[in-house]
Protein backbone atom coordinates (compact mmCIF):
# COMPACT_ATOMS: atom_id res chain seq x y z
CA UNK A 1 0.00 0.00 0.00
CA UNK A 2 0.68 3.29 -0.91
CA UNK A 3 1.63 6.18 1.59
CA UNK A 4 -1.35 8.63 1.75
CA UNK A 5 1.52 11.37 0.39
CA UNK A 6 1.83 9.70 -2.78
CA UNK A 7 -1.86 8.99 -3.25
CA UNK A 8 -2.31 12.75 -2.78
CA UNK A 9 0.25 13.67 -5.96
CA UNK A 10 -2.01 11.14 -8.35
CA UNK A 11 -5.37 12.27 -6.83
CA UNK A 12 -6.16 15.38 -9.70
CA UNK A 13 -4.26 13.31 -12.15
CA UNK A 14 -7.07 10.17 -11.07
CA UNK A 15 -9.75 12.74 -10.99
CA UNK A 16 -8.78 13.48 -14.68
CA UNK A 17 -8.71 10.24 -16.03
CA UNK A 18 -5.10 10.44 -16.82
CA UNK A 19 -3.58 7.67 -14.95
CA UNK A 20 -2.90 4.13 -15.69
CA UNK A 21 -5.09 1.18 -14.71
CA UNK A 22 -2.72 -0.20 -12.13
CA UNK A 23 -2.62 3.16 -10.98
CA UNK A 24 -6.28 4.12 -11.18
CA UNK A 25 -6.88 0.84 -8.96
CA UNK A 26 -4.11 1.59 -6.43
CA UNK A 27 -5.88 5.02 -6.09
CA UNK A 28 -9.05 3.69 -6.07
CA UNK A 29 -8.56 0.98 -3.20
CA UNK A 30 -6.82 3.95 -1.49
CA UNK A 31 -9.12 6.22 -0.84
CA UNK A 32 -11.93 3.96 -0.14
CA UNK A 33 -9.83 2.84 2.90
CA UNK A 34 -8.93 6.32 3.51
CA UNK A 35 -11.40 8.33 5.09
CA UNK A 36 -8.93 11.72 5.04
CA UNK A 37 -8.05 10.74 0.82
CA UNK A 38 -11.33 10.70 0.00
CA UNK A 39 -11.94 13.98 1.54
CA UNK A 40 -8.95 15.12 -0.02
CA UNK A 41 -10.35 13.37 -3.33
CA UNK A 42 -14.13 15.00 -3.17
CA UNK A 43 -12.43 18.51 -2.46
CA UNK A 44 -10.28 17.95 -5.59
CA UNK A 45 -13.06 16.57 -7.76
CA UNK A 46 -15.22 19.39 -6.51
CA UNK A 47 -12.20 22.05 -7.23
CA UNK A 48 -11.64 21.22 -11.04
CA UNK A 49 -15.43 20.90 -11.72
CA UNK A 50 -15.88 23.87 -11.06
CA UNK A 51 -13.00 25.38 -12.67
CA UNK A 52 -14.49 22.98 -16.07
CA UNK A 53 -17.26 25.06 -15.12
CA UNK A 54 -16.21 28.67 -15.79
CA UNK A 55 -17.33 29.90 -18.36
CA UNK A 56 -16.27 31.67 -21.61
CA UNK A 57 -17.41 35.62 -21.45
CA UNK A 58 -17.87 37.06 -24.81
CA UNK A 59 -15.28 39.28 -27.03
CA UNK A 60 -16.55 42.84 -26.39
CA UNK A 61 -18.29 44.74 -29.67
CA UNK A 62 -15.71 46.49 -31.44
CA UNK A 63 -12.92 44.91 -30.15
CA UNK A 64 -12.23 43.79 -33.96
CA UNK A 65 -12.36 47.29 -35.62
CA UNK A 66 -10.48 48.72 -32.74
CA UNK A 67 -7.50 46.65 -33.69
CA UNK A 68 -7.80 47.17 -37.09
CA UNK A 69 -7.50 50.61 -36.32
CA UNK A 70 -4.37 49.72 -34.45
CA UNK A 71 -3.08 47.47 -36.91
CA UNK A 72 -3.51 50.03 -40.03
CA UNK A 73 -1.34 52.41 -37.67
CA UNK A 74 0.87 49.52 -37.19
CA UNK A 75 1.53 48.90 -40.44
CA UNK A 76 1.93 52.63 -41.46
CA UNK A 77 5.07 53.03 -39.33
CA UNK A 78 6.41 50.21 -40.13
CA UNK A 79 6.28 51.28 -43.66
CA UNK A 80 7.59 54.83 -43.13
CA UNK A 81 10.95 53.27 -40.81
CA UNK A 82 11.21 50.92 -43.68
CA UNK A 83 11.36 54.10 -46.50
CA UNK A 84 13.49 56.26 -43.64
CA UNK A 85 15.55 53.04 -43.31
CA UNK A 86 16.00 53.62 -47.06
CA UNK A 87 16.56 57.43 -47.22
CA UNK A 88 19.52 58.80 -48.25
CA UNK A 89 19.16 60.93 -44.93
CA UNK A 90 19.24 57.52 -42.89
CA UNK A 91 22.99 56.46 -44.50
CA UNK A 92 24.36 60.20 -43.60
CA UNK A 93 22.86 59.65 -39.80
CA UNK A 94 24.01 55.86 -39.68
CA UNK A 95 27.42 57.08 -40.83
CA UNK A 96 28.06 60.20 -37.99
CA UNK A 97 26.43 57.79 -35.46
CA UNK A 98 29.00 54.83 -36.62
CA UNK A 99 31.81 56.94 -35.84
CA UNK A 100 30.52 58.44 -32.70
CA UNK A 101 30.01 55.20 -31.25
CA UNK A 102 33.43 54.41 -32.57
CA UNK A 103 34.69 57.54 -30.71
CA UNK A 104 32.95 56.56 -27.52
CA UNK A 105 34.16 52.81 -27.29
CA UNK A 106 37.74 53.94 -27.39
CA UNK A 107 37.08 56.78 -25.06
CA UNK A 108 35.05 53.75 -22.89
CA UNK A 109 38.63 51.40 -23.45
CA UNK A 110 41.07 54.01 -21.51
CA UNK A 111 38.74 54.32 -19.13
CA UNK A 112 38.04 50.64 -18.88
CA UNK A 113 39.55 50.29 -15.21
CA UNK A 114 36.53 52.49 -13.69
CA UNK A 115 33.64 50.08 -14.53
CA UNK A 116 33.23 47.81 -12.19
CA UNK A 117 29.78 45.95 -11.91
CA UNK A 118 29.85 43.28 -10.07
CA UNK A 119 26.27 41.71 -9.13
CA UNK A 120 26.79 42.06 -4.89
CA UNK A 121 24.54 38.90 -4.87
CA UNK A 122 26.37 36.44 -6.65
CA UNK A 123 27.73 34.59 -3.44
CA UNK A 124 29.99 32.05 -3.97
CA UNK A 125 30.89 32.14 -7.51
CA UNK A 126 31.97 35.68 -6.79
CA UNK A 127 35.35 34.62 -5.83
CA UNK A 128 36.12 32.77 -8.69
CA UNK A 129 34.60 35.49 -10.99
CA UNK A 130 36.40 38.25 -9.31
CA UNK A 131 39.97 35.63 -10.33
CA UNK A 132 39.12 35.75 -13.53
CA UNK A 133 38.27 39.37 -14.03
CA UNK A 134 41.28 39.88 -12.75
CA UNK A 135 43.16 38.26 -15.23
CA UNK A 136 40.91 40.14 -18.07
CA UNK A 137 41.70 43.14 -16.12
CA UNK A 138 45.41 42.91 -15.84
CA UNK A 139 45.58 41.93 -19.78
CA UNK A 140 43.52 44.67 -20.54
CA UNK A 141 45.72 47.23 -18.84
CA UNK A 142 48.68 46.03 -20.21
CA UNK A 143 46.87 46.60 -23.58
CA UNK A 144 46.01 50.08 -23.02
CA UNK A 145 49.53 50.79 -20.93
CA UNK A 146 50.69 49.39 -24.69
CA UNK A 147 48.74 51.73 -26.60
CA UNK A 148 47.45 54.40 -24.06
CA UNK A 149 51.22 55.44 -23.88
CA UNK A 150 51.61 56.08 -27.34
CA UNK A 151 48.12 58.25 -27.49
CA UNK A 152 47.52 57.20 -30.76
CA UNK A 153 43.66 57.39 -31.14
CA UNK A 154 44.03 56.30 -34.97
CA UNK A 155 45.89 53.18 -33.90
CA UNK A 156 43.05 52.71 -31.32
CA UNK A 157 40.87 52.47 -33.88
CA UNK A 158 42.32 49.84 -35.53
CA UNK A 159 42.61 47.69 -32.97
CA UNK A 160 38.89 47.86 -32.36
CA UNK A 161 38.53 44.02 -32.93
CA UNK A 162 41.19 43.73 -30.21
CA UNK A 163 38.61 45.86 -27.57
CA UNK A 164 35.49 43.89 -28.72
CA UNK A 165 37.06 40.39 -28.07
CA UNK A 166 38.65 41.66 -24.71
CA UNK A 167 35.89 40.44 -23.04
CA UNK A 168 35.97 36.97 -24.36
CA UNK A 169 39.68 35.57 -25.09
CA UNK A 170 41.62 35.93 -21.68
CA UNK A 171 38.16 35.10 -19.92
CA UNK A 172 37.56 31.58 -21.73
CA UNK A 173 41.45 30.59 -20.82
CA UNK A 174 41.22 31.31 -17.34
CA UNK A 175 37.24 29.10 -17.25
CA UNK A 176 39.27 26.15 -19.23
CA UNK A 177 40.41 24.96 -15.54
CA UNK A 178 37.98 25.33 -13.40
CA UNK A 179 34.21 23.87 -12.88
CA UNK A 180 32.66 26.80 -11.86
CA UNK A 181 33.49 27.96 -15.92
CA UNK A 182 31.13 25.80 -17.44
CA UNK A 183 29.36 27.06 -20.18
CA UNK A 184 26.13 25.29 -21.30
CA UNK A 185 24.76 28.13 -23.63
CA UNK A 186 26.45 31.12 -25.34
CA UNK A 187 24.19 34.15 -26.07
CA UNK A 188 24.86 36.90 -28.31
CA UNK A 189 22.86 39.77 -27.95
CA UNK A 190 22.80 42.86 -30.17
CA UNK A 191 21.64 46.06 -28.14
CA UNK A 192 22.24 49.62 -28.11
CA UNK A 193 22.82 50.12 -24.64
CA UNK A 194 25.04 46.60 -23.49
CA UNK A 195 24.93 48.29 -19.72
CA UNK A 196 21.34 49.13 -19.80
CA UNK A 197 20.34 45.74 -21.02
CA UNK A 198 22.24 43.69 -18.99
CA UNK A 199 20.75 46.03 -15.81
CA UNK A 200 17.20 44.73 -17.48
CA UNK A 201 18.15 41.36 -17.87
CA UNK A 202 19.59 41.17 -14.07
CA UNK A 203 16.49 42.67 -13.05
CA UNK A 204 14.69 40.00 -14.97
CA UNK A 205 16.29 37.14 -13.64
CA UNK A 206 16.17 38.65 -10.28
CA UNK A 207 12.12 39.13 -10.42
CA UNK A 208 11.58 35.79 -11.80
CA UNK A 209 13.83 33.98 -8.71
CA UNK A 210 10.99 35.94 -6.37
CA UNK A 211 8.44 34.88 -8.21
CA UNK A 212 9.76 31.43 -8.20
CA UNK A 213 10.44 31.17 -4.01
CA UNK A 214 6.99 29.93 -3.38
CA UNK A 215 7.67 26.95 -5.24
CA UNK A 216 10.54 25.67 -3.66
CA UNK A 217 11.43 26.26 -0.40
CA UNK A 218 14.92 25.42 -0.14
CA UNK A 219 17.70 27.04 -1.91
CA UNK A 220 16.30 30.86 -1.13
CA UNK A 221 19.48 32.39 -1.14
CA UNK A 222 20.83 30.20 -4.12
CA UNK A 223 19.38 32.46 -6.81
CA UNK A 224 20.36 32.72 -10.37
CA UNK A 225 23.32 34.82 -10.16
CA UNK A 226 25.13 37.66 -12.64
CA UNK A 227 28.88 38.99 -13.03
CA UNK A 228 29.92 41.10 -15.19
CA UNK A 229 33.65 41.28 -17.13
CA UNK A 230 33.37 43.58 -19.86
CA UNK A 231 30.70 43.17 -22.21
CA UNK A 232 30.36 39.50 -21.31
CA UNK A 233 28.25 38.62 -18.83
CA UNK A 234 28.16 34.81 -16.86
CA UNK A 235 24.83 34.05 -15.53
CA UNK A 236 23.67 30.98 -13.95
CA UNK A 237 19.45 30.05 -14.18
CA UNK A 238 17.77 27.41 -12.97
CA UNK A 239 16.73 25.16 -15.44
CA UNK A 240 13.17 25.07 -14.81
CA UNK A 241 13.30 28.60 -15.84
CA UNK A 242 15.73 28.64 -18.42
CA UNK A 243 13.19 28.00 -21.02
CA UNK A 244 11.06 31.13 -19.84
CA UNK A 245 14.47 33.02 -19.87
CA UNK A 246 15.09 32.14 -23.55
CA UNK A 247 11.58 32.93 -24.24
CA UNK A 248 11.62 36.06 -22.86
CA UNK A 249 14.74 37.33 -24.74
CA UNK A 250 13.56 35.90 -27.66
CA UNK A 251 11.09 38.02 -27.44
CA UNK A 252 12.55 41.04 -26.52
CA UNK A 253 15.53 41.31 -28.99
CA UNK A 254 15.43 41.13 -32.74
CA UNK A 255 18.96 40.08 -32.85
CA UNK A 256 19.83 36.92 -31.19
CA UNK A 257 22.02 33.88 -31.19
CA UNK A 258 22.01 31.20 -28.89
CA UNK A 259 24.30 28.69 -28.94
CA UNK A 260 24.14 25.63 -26.38
CA UNK A 261 27.52 24.27 -25.58
CA UNK A 262 27.50 21.43 -22.98
CA UNK A 263 24.66 19.57 -23.25
CA UNK A 264 26.39 16.57 -21.26
CA UNK A 265 26.73 18.37 -17.71
CA UNK A 266 22.97 19.67 -17.57
CA UNK A 267 21.69 16.18 -17.80
CA UNK A 268 19.04 14.44 -19.59
CA UNK A 269 15.44 15.90 -18.58
CA UNK A 270 12.80 13.86 -16.60
CA UNK A 271 10.68 13.29 -19.62
CA UNK A 272 13.92 11.27 -20.75
CA UNK A 273 14.70 9.26 -18.02
CA UNK A 274 10.66 8.30 -18.02
CA UNK A 275 11.38 7.41 -21.17
CA UNK A 276 14.32 5.22 -20.86
CA UNK A 277 12.42 3.74 -17.73
CA UNK A 278 9.03 2.66 -19.57
CA UNK A 279 11.41 0.98 -22.16
CA UNK A 280 13.44 -0.97 -19.68
CA UNK A 281 9.99 -2.57 -17.71
CA UNK A 282 8.73 -3.37 -21.28
CA UNK A 283 12.19 -4.97 -21.93
CA UNK A 284 11.74 -6.63 -18.17
CA UNK A 285 7.58 -7.31 -18.97
CA UNK A 286 8.82 -9.21 -22.19
CA UNK A 287 11.58 -11.57 -20.73
CA UNK A 288 9.15 -12.38 -17.51
CA UNK A 289 6.59 -13.68 -20.08
CA UNK A 290 9.00 -16.18 -21.92
CA UNK A 291 9.65 -19.65 -20.14
CA UNK A 292 13.12 -19.62 -20.39
CA UNK A 293 13.77 -16.59 -18.56
CA UNK A 294 17.95 -15.11 -17.68
CA UNK A 295 17.54 -13.95 -13.92
CA UNK A 296 20.91 -12.75 -14.66
CA UNK A 297 19.64 -10.56 -17.64
CA UNK A 298 16.61 -9.42 -15.34
CA UNK A 299 18.85 -8.34 -12.88
CA UNK A 300 21.21 -6.27 -15.11
CA UNK A 301 18.35 -4.59 -16.22
CA UNK A 302 16.29 -4.26 -12.59
CA UNK A 303 19.72 -2.44 -12.03
CA UNK A 304 19.43 0.04 -15.05
CA UNK A 305 16.40 0.80 -13.40
CA UNK A 306 17.43 1.67 -10.23
CA UNK A 307 20.10 4.09 -11.74
CA UNK A 308 17.28 6.11 -13.82
CA UNK A 309 15.00 6.09 -10.57
CA UNK A 310 17.91 7.38 -8.63
CA UNK A 311 18.47 9.56 -11.20
CA UNK A 312 15.03 10.95 -11.47
CA UNK A 313 14.86 11.82 -7.75
CA UNK A 314 18.50 13.22 -7.94
CA UNK A 315 16.97 15.78 -10.76
CA UNK A 316 13.53 16.24 -8.50
CA UNK A 317 15.49 17.25 -5.09
CA UNK A 318 18.14 19.35 -6.58
CA UNK A 319 18.00 22.48 -8.58
CA UNK A 320 19.82 22.23 -11.59
CA UNK A 321 21.31 25.27 -13.48
CA UNK A 322 21.83 26.18 -16.86
CA UNK A 323 25.40 28.51 -16.90
CA UNK A 324 24.64 31.54 -19.23
CA UNK A 325 27.89 32.81 -21.43
CA UNK A 326 25.61 36.17 -22.09
CA UNK A 327 27.77 38.45 -24.56
CA UNK A 328 25.87 42.10 -25.53
CA UNK A 329 27.37 44.06 -28.18
CA UNK A 330 26.43 46.64 -29.67
CA UNK B 1 -3.56 24.54 -40.84
CA UNK B 2 -5.89 24.27 -43.85
CA UNK B 3 -5.06 25.58 -47.34
CA UNK B 4 -6.46 28.57 -46.75
CA UNK B 5 -4.82 29.32 -43.53
CA UNK B 6 -1.65 28.61 -45.23
CA UNK B 7 -2.41 31.47 -48.09
CA UNK B 8 -3.76 33.78 -45.59
CA UNK B 9 -0.52 33.18 -43.53
CA UNK B 10 1.49 34.22 -46.51
CA UNK B 11 -0.86 37.05 -47.13
CA UNK B 12 -0.09 38.01 -43.88
CA UNK B 13 3.41 37.88 -43.52
CA UNK B 14 3.58 40.18 -46.35
CA UNK B 15 2.10 42.81 -44.60
CA UNK B 16 -1.87 41.80 -45.68
CA UNK B 17 -4.27 43.36 -42.64
CA UNK B 18 -7.04 41.90 -44.08
CA UNK B 19 -5.71 38.23 -44.18
CA UNK B 20 -4.03 38.47 -40.84
CA UNK B 21 -7.60 39.63 -39.39
CA UNK B 22 -8.98 36.45 -40.98
CA UNK B 23 -6.21 34.42 -39.35
CA UNK B 24 -6.61 35.65 -36.24
CA UNK B 25 -10.34 35.91 -35.87
CA UNK B 26 -11.11 32.21 -34.56
CA UNK B 27 -8.33 32.90 -31.53
CA UNK B 28 -9.75 36.28 -30.60
CA UNK B 29 -12.17 34.54 -28.22
CA UNK B 30 -9.32 32.32 -26.77
CA UNK B 31 -7.02 35.24 -26.00
CA UNK B 32 -9.28 37.47 -24.48
CA UNK B 33 -10.55 34.86 -21.89
CA UNK B 34 -6.84 33.84 -21.26
CA UNK B 35 -6.49 37.29 -20.87
CA UNK B 36 -9.73 37.89 -18.50
CA UNK B 37 -8.22 34.96 -16.13
CA UNK B 38 -4.78 35.86 -15.85
CA UNK B 39 -5.58 39.81 -15.72
CA UNK B 40 -8.88 39.19 -13.36
CA UNK B 41 -10.88 42.12 -15.26
CA UNK B 42 -12.02 43.13 -18.42
CA UNK B 43 -10.44 46.51 -19.24
CA UNK B 44 -6.97 44.79 -18.70
CA UNK B 45 -8.19 41.59 -20.28
CA UNK B 46 -8.96 44.14 -23.13
CA UNK B 47 -6.04 46.03 -23.47
CA UNK B 48 -3.86 43.28 -22.84
CA UNK B 49 -5.43 40.91 -25.98
CA UNK B 50 -4.69 43.84 -28.52
CA UNK B 51 -1.63 44.26 -27.62
CA UNK B 52 -1.30 40.67 -28.06
CA UNK B 53 -2.28 40.96 -31.31
CA UNK B 54 -0.17 43.45 -32.58
CA UNK B 55 2.49 41.93 -31.41
CA UNK B 56 1.59 38.62 -33.72
CA UNK B 57 1.20 40.58 -36.26
CA UNK B 58 4.65 42.28 -36.06
CA UNK B 59 6.16 39.20 -35.56
CA UNK B 60 3.96 37.30 -37.98
CA UNK B 61 7.13 37.38 -40.15
CA UNK B 62 9.34 35.68 -38.14
CA UNK B 63 6.95 32.86 -37.75
CA UNK B 64 8.32 29.41 -39.10
CA UNK B 65 6.00 27.21 -38.72
CA UNK B 66 7.85 25.02 -36.01
CA UNK B 67 4.26 24.96 -33.26
CA UNK B 68 0.84 25.54 -33.93
CA UNK B 69 0.24 28.85 -35.01
CA UNK B 70 -2.51 29.15 -32.12
CA UNK B 71 -0.14 27.78 -29.74
CA UNK B 72 2.12 30.48 -30.63
CA UNK B 73 -0.30 32.84 -30.31
CA UNK B 74 -1.13 31.20 -26.45
CA UNK B 75 2.76 31.61 -25.99
CA UNK B 76 2.65 35.23 -26.54
CA UNK B 77 -0.76 36.18 -24.62
CA UNK B 78 1.38 34.22 -21.77
CA UNK B 79 4.24 36.46 -22.10
CA UNK B 80 2.34 39.84 -22.74
CA UNK B 81 -0.04 39.28 -19.58
CA UNK B 82 3.06 38.14 -17.48
CA UNK B 83 4.80 41.12 -18.85
CA UNK B 84 2.25 43.10 -17.71
CA UNK B 85 2.30 41.85 -14.20
CA UNK B 86 5.93 42.64 -13.60
CA UNK B 87 5.63 46.06 -14.85
CA UNK B 88 2.93 46.82 -12.33
CA UNK B 89 5.39 45.07 -9.74
CA UNK B 90 7.96 47.52 -10.74
CA UNK B 91 5.26 50.32 -10.18
CA UNK B 92 3.88 49.13 -7.22
CA UNK B 93 0.29 49.56 -8.71
CA UNK B 94 -0.82 46.29 -8.38
CA UNK B 95 -3.20 45.92 -5.56
CA UNK B 96 -4.81 42.83 -3.76
CA UNK B 97 -7.83 44.82 -2.95
CA UNK B 98 -8.54 45.43 -6.60
CA UNK B 99 -11.84 44.95 -7.24
CA UNK B 100 -12.37 41.48 -9.13
CA UNK B 101 -14.75 40.41 -11.60
CA UNK B 102 -16.51 37.29 -12.01
CA UNK B 103 -19.21 36.50 -14.48
CA UNK B 104 -22.63 35.63 -12.35
CA UNK B 105 -24.05 32.28 -12.06
CA UNK B 106 -21.68 30.47 -14.64
CA UNK B 107 -20.16 28.22 -11.34
CA UNK B 108 -22.83 27.06 -9.81
CA UNK B 109 -24.86 25.74 -12.52
CA UNK B 110 -21.89 23.31 -12.59
CA UNK B 111 -22.06 22.12 -8.68
CA UNK B 112 -24.14 18.80 -7.78
CA UNK B 113 -27.19 19.21 -7.83
CA UNK B 114 -28.35 17.13 -4.77
CA UNK B 115 -30.66 19.58 -3.30
CA UNK B 116 -27.91 21.15 -1.09
CA UNK B 117 -28.58 22.04 2.80
CA UNK B 118 -29.40 25.90 3.07
CA UNK B 119 -25.78 25.66 4.58
CA UNK B 120 -24.31 23.91 1.73
CA UNK B 121 -25.76 26.96 -0.70
CA UNK B 122 -24.11 29.59 1.71
CA UNK B 123 -21.39 27.79 1.02
CA UNK B 124 -21.18 26.96 -2.56
CA UNK B 125 -22.26 30.60 -3.23
CA UNK B 126 -19.23 31.84 -0.94
CA UNK B 127 -16.70 29.76 -3.29
CA UNK B 128 -18.38 30.78 -6.23
CA UNK B 129 -17.39 34.41 -5.50
CA UNK B 130 -13.99 33.16 -3.98
CA UNK B 131 -12.85 31.43 -7.11
CA UNK B 132 -12.20 33.99 -9.50
CA UNK B 133 -10.63 35.91 -6.55
CA UNK B 134 -8.72 32.90 -5.61
CA UNK B 135 -7.40 32.16 -9.29
CA UNK B 136 -6.23 36.43 -9.41
CA UNK B 137 -4.23 35.50 -6.26
CA UNK B 138 -1.80 32.91 -7.37
CA UNK B 139 1.59 33.44 -8.10
CA UNK B 140 1.57 33.83 -12.37
CA UNK B 141 3.49 30.53 -12.63
CA UNK B 142 0.71 28.74 -11.17
CA UNK B 143 -2.41 30.69 -12.97
CA UNK B 144 -1.72 30.39 -16.43
CA UNK B 145 -1.03 26.38 -15.99
CA UNK B 146 -4.34 26.25 -13.84
CA UNK B 147 -6.26 28.42 -16.53
CA UNK B 148 -4.83 26.72 -19.62
CA UNK B 149 -5.23 22.91 -18.36
CA UNK B 150 -8.41 23.17 -15.12
CA UNK B 151 -10.76 25.91 -17.31
CA UNK B 152 -9.53 25.84 -20.80
CA UNK B 153 -8.78 22.22 -20.82
CA UNK B 154 -5.24 21.75 -22.91
CA UNK B 155 -3.34 18.86 -22.87
CA UNK B 156 -0.61 18.62 -20.76
CA UNK B 157 1.57 18.31 -24.40
CA UNK B 158 0.12 21.86 -25.72
CA UNK B 159 0.71 23.66 -22.68
CA UNK B 160 4.14 22.07 -22.20
CA UNK B 161 4.46 23.79 -26.06
CA UNK B 162 2.70 27.06 -24.75
CA UNK B 163 4.95 27.69 -21.72
CA UNK B 164 8.06 26.32 -23.13
CA UNK B 165 8.61 23.68 -20.27
CA UNK B 166 8.76 19.60 -20.35
CA UNK B 167 5.88 18.04 -19.79
CA UNK B 168 7.10 16.87 -16.39
CA UNK B 169 7.54 20.05 -15.51
CA UNK B 170 4.11 21.31 -16.58
CA UNK B 171 2.81 18.14 -14.71
CA UNK B 172 4.74 19.15 -11.58
CA UNK B 173 4.10 22.44 -11.44
CA UNK B 174 0.45 22.37 -11.79
CA UNK B 175 -0.05 19.54 -8.39
CA UNK B 176 1.55 22.80 -7.18
CA UNK B 177 -0.72 25.49 -8.50
CA UNK B 178 -4.04 23.00 -7.72
CA UNK B 179 -2.48 22.71 -4.25
CA UNK B 180 -2.16 26.43 -3.67
CA UNK B 181 -5.69 26.85 -5.21
CA UNK B 182 -7.19 24.24 -3.03
CA UNK B 183 -5.70 25.71 -0.13
CA UNK B 184 -7.14 29.46 -0.70
CA UNK B 185 -10.70 28.05 -1.98
CA UNK B 186 -11.23 25.15 1.15
CA UNK B 187 -9.28 27.06 3.40
CA UNK B 188 -11.87 30.18 2.91
CA UNK B 189 -14.40 27.46 3.77
CA UNK B 190 -13.22 25.82 6.73
CA UNK B 191 -13.23 29.68 7.84
CA UNK B 192 -16.84 30.14 6.67
CA UNK B 193 -18.23 26.77 8.49
CA UNK B 194 -16.59 28.15 11.49
CA UNK B 195 -17.78 31.75 11.64
CA UNK B 196 -21.39 31.49 10.14
CA UNK B 197 -22.73 28.12 9.99
CA UNK B 198 -22.28 27.54 13.76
Amino acid sequence: MKECGEIRELIPFYVEGELSKDEINIVKGHIEACEECRAEYEETKEMLSMLKGVEDIELPEGFSEDLHKKLSKESGVNRKVIRFIKSKYFKTLSTVAACLIIFIAVRGMLDKNRFDFRDKASGNDEKMLTMQEQAVETKSIEDITKYGNEGSVEKMAVDEDVCANLGDKPEKSAVNGSDAGIVDVIINLKADNPDREYMKIAKYVNEQEKENESHIKSDEDDAGSFSQKSNTYSLRIRNDMYAEFENYLNSNYASIEIIPVSKEKSNLDIDEYNRQLENIEKQINEINKKEDSDPEKIEGLNKQKDMILSNIRELEAEIQYTNIELTIVK
Amino acid sequence: MNDLEQKLLKNAQKGDIEAFEKLIEKHQKMVYNIAFRMMGNREDAYDMSQEVFIRVFNAIGRFKGNAAFSTWIYRITKNVCLDEHRKRKNKNTLSIDKELEGEQGSIQRQLRDDSPSPEEIFEKKAMKKTIQEAINNLPDQHKIVIILRDIKGFSYQEIAKIIECPEGTVKSRINRARKALKDILYGNRELLNTEYVK
